[in-house]
């Protein structure tokens, strides 16, 4: 690891307000004519002290005495600036400490009544073709023990549920529940849920007993009717609109946004997936909105068929959807998950260096009790850590996770590197095979969606 | 254990320090004075939490509030 990574400045226009954000230090900027000139001036001829002390006019420049001496005012800020470390602010980086296993997704069922043409887990059962698919109440016993067992020092823990579709195993649901609530208990911990669910299976009495819980819930809806139904129907062909948009409202109800109120739990997220068939996926987002969900994600199908995968073509017209979406999330206080950032009380440190977490604070557990360095990467053996009965027996697999990250390769270069962490390792394997290069489709889209969190965020300062 | 927040009040000295007409920091996270110093308190080794199911919203990294400020 280098002992420092190198000062990076984003300097960018949106909806017509010129901003700058500095990598080093996580300072947003709002430039005025000056400052954009005399800073896009720096970034073309380099920042280094001299240069900033005194720069004489671009070539073209306009030379008369007024603008000249805007321009040195604004220079002098820029140098004033860079002292105080808030802009061109290099980051010393000191080894990444030891991680410690803090969380679970817990695969109860490999099974699911839907057929999505673009799931990453082949329909649910991550191809798969022998044994229930469903994990039994002794492996999820394990699974638990060995959360709590492997991080003896953490009092709280995450467990997710997932699949596959959850639901399909509530008693195990349901008991692992109440299991890992008692085991915490007894060391003075808590385990924070979340379930993520297609929403089919969702009664009133199991969203009882989740509210109870305060497990998180995300719902997986697209956004609108045609969208949906053209690929998220059952095995047999039905489309599932209706039924997931009725278990959303239901899971809304008991849950409204806002503090203080009725909620018995976290406000749900409504999160679903666009391809190259929604292109303006902008609309379904603000379709999910307008239905009354107040927060929303929609995630990109960046692999997969490739008559739905989005291409690196489509960038320019995806980014104009994210500009247009994050204009209503201003207008309208919508909350899309990917303009939700929070650079002052967001993740800690070592999150930001290394992501995730995934193949050692958090790994994944198979209906059979195999432990996966990541719920996509479920199947493919270089990545099986172990199984929850006799713990971590292949490290190195976990380990593979740790490579890349944003002090190394093209990603310490980057002045989006403290906020993706070096993205999503399972996308790269995805695209290249190994985890340490970013997904390029994805890091482009990524440093869209960072644009648009930083404008909202300066306008939400205002 | 984990102290409230100790970015913002970095942040909130640069704001306060410099105060330009051209250059308007909207907010600084004060990661240059701080953060990313790992005896730090804002650092997975002292955190008693897990931010990592967040992720799960998205398959990718989330920029979420800690959770540490809600842990109860």
């Amino acid at each position: 690891m280098p002992a420092s990574l190198p000062p990076r400045v984003h300097r960018f226009e949106l909806h017509g307000v010129r901003l700058a954000f500095d990598a080093g230090s996580g300072t947003l900027l709002e430039l005025d004519e000056a400052a954009w000139r005399v800073l896009g001036d720096y970034l073309k001829r380099g920042f280094e002290p001299a240069a900033l002390a005194s720069s004489p006019p671009l070539p073209g420049e306009p030379g008369n005495g007024r603008e000249d001496a805007v321009a040195e005012e604004a220079r002098q800020e820029a140098g004033r600036l860079r002292e105080s470390g808030a802009l061109f602010s290099a980051t010393p980086l000191t080894p990444r400490l030891e991680p410690v296993l803090k969380a679970l997704c817990l695969h109860v069922a490999h099974r699911c009544q839907m057929t999505c043409a673009y799931c990453f887990a082949s329909g649910g059962d991550y191809g798969e073709v022998a044994g229930s698919g469903l994990m039994t109440p002794a492996t999820a016993r394990a699974a638990i023990d060995f959360l709590l067992g492997s991080s003896p020092d953490v009092r709280r823990w995450a467990v997710d549920f997932f699949g596959g579709e959850p639901l399909l195993n509530w008693p195990v649901v349901k008991e692992t529940i109440h299991y890992a609530e008692r085991r915490a208990a007894t060391v003075g911990g808590r385990v924070h849920f979340t379930l993520t669910t297609n929403g089919l299976a969702l009664s009133p009495a199991r969203l009882a007993f989740l509210d109870r819980h305060a497990v998180g819930l995300i719902i997986s809806v697209d956004g609108r009717p045609a969208v949906h139904d053209a690929l998220r129907r059952t095995a047999s062909g039905r489309p599932t609109w209706s039924r997931a948009v009725k278990a959303a409202r239901l899971a809304a109800s008991t849950r409204p946004a806002g503090e203080g109120g009725r909620a018995t739990g976290p406000t749900p997220w409504v999160r679903g997936t666009f391809t190259r068939r929604n292109l303006d996926f902008a609309q379904d987002a603000l379709f999910l909105f307008r239905l009354g969900f107040p927060q929303v994600s929609l995630e990109p199908v960046c692999g997969g068929p490739p008559e739905l995968a989005l291409r690196p073509e489509d960038v320019p017209a995806l980014a104009g959807q994210y500009e247009l979406l994050a204009g209503e999330c201003a207008a309208n206080g919508f909350r899309f998950y990917h303009f939700e950032l929070d650079l002052s009380g967001g993740p800690c440190v070592s999150r930001r260096i290394a992501a995730c977490g995934a193949g050692s604070e958090y790994l994944t557990v198979t209906p059979e009790g195999d432990l996966y360095a990541c719920h996509q990467l479920v199947g493919h053996d270089g990545f099986r850590v172990g199984d929850v009965r006799h713990g971590i027996t292949r490290p190195e697999a976990g380990r593979r996770f740790l490579e890349g990250g944003v002090a190394s390769g093209q990603c310490s270069e980057c002045w989006a590197r403290f906020l993706c962490g070096g993205g999503c390792r399972a996308a790269a394997f995805f695209e290249h095979g190994e985890v340490g290069i970013p997904p390029s489709l994805e890091c482009a889209l990524q440093k869209k969606r960072w644009e648009c969190a930083l404008w909202l965020a300066a306008r939400r300062q205002r | 254990m984990h102290a409230k927040k100790p970015v913002d009040e970095a942040g909130r000295a640069d704001i306060e320090e410099f105060k330009t007409p051209h250059f308007k920091i909207v907010f600084s996270a004060g990661w240059h004075r701080e953060a990313y110093r790992t005896d730090l308190p804002r650092d997975c080794r002292d955190c008693q939490t897990s931010c990592q199911s967040a992720c799960k919203t998205s398959c990718t990294v989330s920029n979420q509030s800690c959770p540490l400020d809600n842990a109860g």
